[in-house]
């Protein structure tokens, strides 16, 4: 079963209680379904204001085909500036 | 389009990026520089703290840049953002950017800190007397 390693930062990160997790997944999915499924495994998630996926530095359009050695991060609302 | 982009875990000094940014070709420079203040949504802040995704942060404000001379008749934009610990006063964000003329310098340094704030990924966690919090803006 492939498994995806996501980075976690900001406030997803304290509602998560870790800065990685590993999620398995019966098969390889998109972007889009990803979040979907994150947001269903951690209900927390699903309150944020937004969420969004990052793969390998960029956010991927959602029916962009997740591989599992891409690097993967949640991305909570930004606060720069 | 020249550009300096950088995440900084020490103190912004302005004077580097001032020198990066003179051009003999420049009529006007613009300068922003974004500073922590010490009241947010009306609660008293005591220090902050700037998480940041660094290689994509840094791909982003790239993509920013690149995006910004797309758009604007662009000679130079220095970008850099501080990370780690912050006081009140602190320069959080420093943006120059230099062209020919003054509109674009302007047009181009309010649409990359607007655009920053949305798409680059950097968190604020702040502490106030009675605890801490991320900041989640509501877009």
């Amino acid at each position: 079963m492939p498994s995806y390693q996501i980075l976690l930062f900001g406030i997803s990160k304290d509602l998560l209680k870790s800065d990685q997790i590993s999620y398995p997944v019966e098969q390889l999915i998109s972007a889009g379904d990803l979040l979907k499924s994150l947001k269903n495994s951690y209900p927390a998630l699903g309150e944020l204001p937004s969420l969004r996926i990052a793969v390998d530095h960029h956010f991927p359009k959602p029916d962009f085909l997740v591989e599992e050695n891409m690097e993967i991060a949640l991305i909570p609302p930004v606060s720069g500036g | 389009m020249e550009r300096k982009i950088d995440l900084s875990e020490e103190p912004i000094l302005i004077d580097p990026y001032f020198h990066f940014l003179q051009d003999p070709k420049a009529g006007g420079i613009c300068l922003f520089i974004g500073t922590i203040r010490n009241k947010n949504l009306g609660k008293a802040v005591q220090k902050l703290s700037m998480e940041a995704y660094p290689p994509m942060a840094l791909k982003q404000i790239e993509r920013l840049t690149d995006m910004a001379a797309e758009k604007w008749p662009i000679e130079k934009i220095a970008l850099v953002h501080r990370t780690g610990p912050l006081e009140i006063g602190d320069i959080a964000v420093l943006i120059g950017v230099t062209s020919v003329h003054r509109p674009e310098a302007f047009a181009a340094c309010q649409w990359l800190i607007d655009t920053l704030k949305q798409e680059v990924p950097i968190w604020k966690n702040e502490f106030y007397e009675d605890g801490s919090s991320w900041l989640v803006p509501h877009p």
